[in-house]
């Protein structure tokens, strides 16, 4: 989830709307400050001389909640830029640095933080209904919302692919069973122990290539093909065998 | 040239495999540490047959493809020291369907490789010794031959 939301902001970040709080052709030089770590003074001018110089030209811009504190300037920075932007903030000459801000742009930081909060939250319940609806999509008796787009429509049909496997019995007998791709190997014990070997679950051990299967996974996690061979073992036949 | 046949082959025989192929019974190329895949060793297991001394057994087997093949047969190998007539003391299987001058056809597929070592395991060749210590119990005193099998058989255990 909190994967989601920074690709999320960064793509709010890409706004035309956000666009204009950043202007790189004037924010770029500032990047040399790192370079000229020794000389203070340059640094503190060079930053008073930033931060005076963009209130006046994009007013709306700050994305940053912690609008009060002195470290606005320096997120904004990292905020809006890529990696190689990353090792500025440590700069602690600019903390020193703050200016005083304009009581209405505080405002309209406050409010676009506001906005932004917002569209986040719009998306997180976005992705859960889509979420919801791809489950309910699953279950062949359950309506499927139409509210869906295209996007969930791909994933469904993707979740629907199906996979042939042969359960093959310690005796060599054959079961072909057909199962989704991605569901879990549980399913394929339950089909079997229930409908074919009428005998607990527990009793059972799947294997392929030799290796008792994780019943948490699914053929598609195993890379199983079609017509691939699940062998059945019965755990009390090995046990006993062991001995 | 011929290495381009031996892997094709191979990866052919693999994709049969994994659809067809006796239970209990164990397969794959090896797969190095990295996780790629090297079709010209397969790690294999073979089940001691039901029923006979040899039930109960998990033998482990590794089969060696040369560039040649399937011109050439592969070499079959227990672990070294097997307690085996046939096989040598480097692990080695000595059996006629693995000689390229007797049995050996192109045509014979790993399954087929693996039950023939199968019945081998329980029905030795007395006429092609291939170590001395199973071969002189098995000739002179079938008594210790099948309690050494069994005993065997227990240290390889069906894989958890």
């Amino acid at each position: 989830m909190s994967l989601e939301k920074s690709t999320l902001k960064r793509k709010t970040m890409k706004d035309p709307v956000l666009d204009p709080l950043f202007d790189y052709s004037r924010v770029t030089p500032a990047i040399t400050l790192e370079d000229s770590d020794d000389d203070d003074v340059k640094i503190i001018d060079k930053i008073e001389a930033m931060t005076r110089r963009r209130p006046a030209t994009k007013p709306r811009i700050s994305l940053q909640s912690d609008i009060g504190s002195p470290d606005v300037t320096i997120a904004e920075k990292t905020l809006e830029d890529d990696d190689d932007w990353l090792t500025l903030p440590k700069h602690t000459a600019v903390s020193a640095v703050v200016q005083p801000v304009d009581p209405h742009i505080l405002e309209l930081r406050r409010q676009k933080e506001e906005f932004l909060k917002l569209s986040l939250l719009i998306q997180a319940e976005t992705a859960q209904l889509e979420a919801d609806a791809n489950r309910a999509k699953l279950e062949p008796s359950s309506v499927v919302s139409h509210a869906v787009d295209s996007l969930r429509d791909g994933g469904a049909r993707r979740a629907r692919e199906k996979i042939l496997l042969q359960l093959q019995e310690q005796g060599g007998k054959i079961h072909p069973v057909k199962i989704f791709f991605d569901d879990k190997f549980e399913k394929l014990l339950t089909i079997f122990s229930e409908k074919i070997a009428k005998r607990p679950a527990t009793d059972f051990i799947l294997r392929f290539d030799g290796a008792a299967i994780d019943l948490r996974k699914s053929p598609k996690e195993l890379e199983l093909e079609d017509e691939d061979i699940i062998e059945i073992h019965l755990k009390s036949a090995q046990a006993s065998r062991r001995v | 040239m011929s290495g381009g046949i031996a892997r094709g082959r191979l990866a052919e025989e693999r994709k049969a495999w994994r659809k067809n192929h006796p239970h209990g019974f164990v397969a794959r190329p090896d797969s190095g540490p990295d996780g790629s895949m090297n079709l010209m060793i397969w790690q294999c297991t073979l089940p001691g047959k039901v029923g006979t001394d040899w039930e109960g057994g998990f033998f482990p087997l590794a089969i060696h493809f040369s560039e040649d093949y399937p011109s050439k047969p592969p070499k079959c190998k227990f672990p070294a020291g097997f307690f085996h007539p046939n096989v040598y003391p480097s692990g080695t299987v000595c059996l006629s369907i693995l000689n390229e001058d007797s049995g050996w056809r192109p045509a014979i597929t790993v399954k087929q490789i693996l039950v023939g070592i199968q019945e081998l395991l329980d029905q030795p060749n007395p006429a092609d010794p291939a170590q001395t210590e199973a071969y002189q119990l098995f000739i002179q005193d079938p008594e210790e031959y099948k309690r050494r099998v069994k005993l065997q058989a227990k240290n390889y255990p069906p894989p958890v």
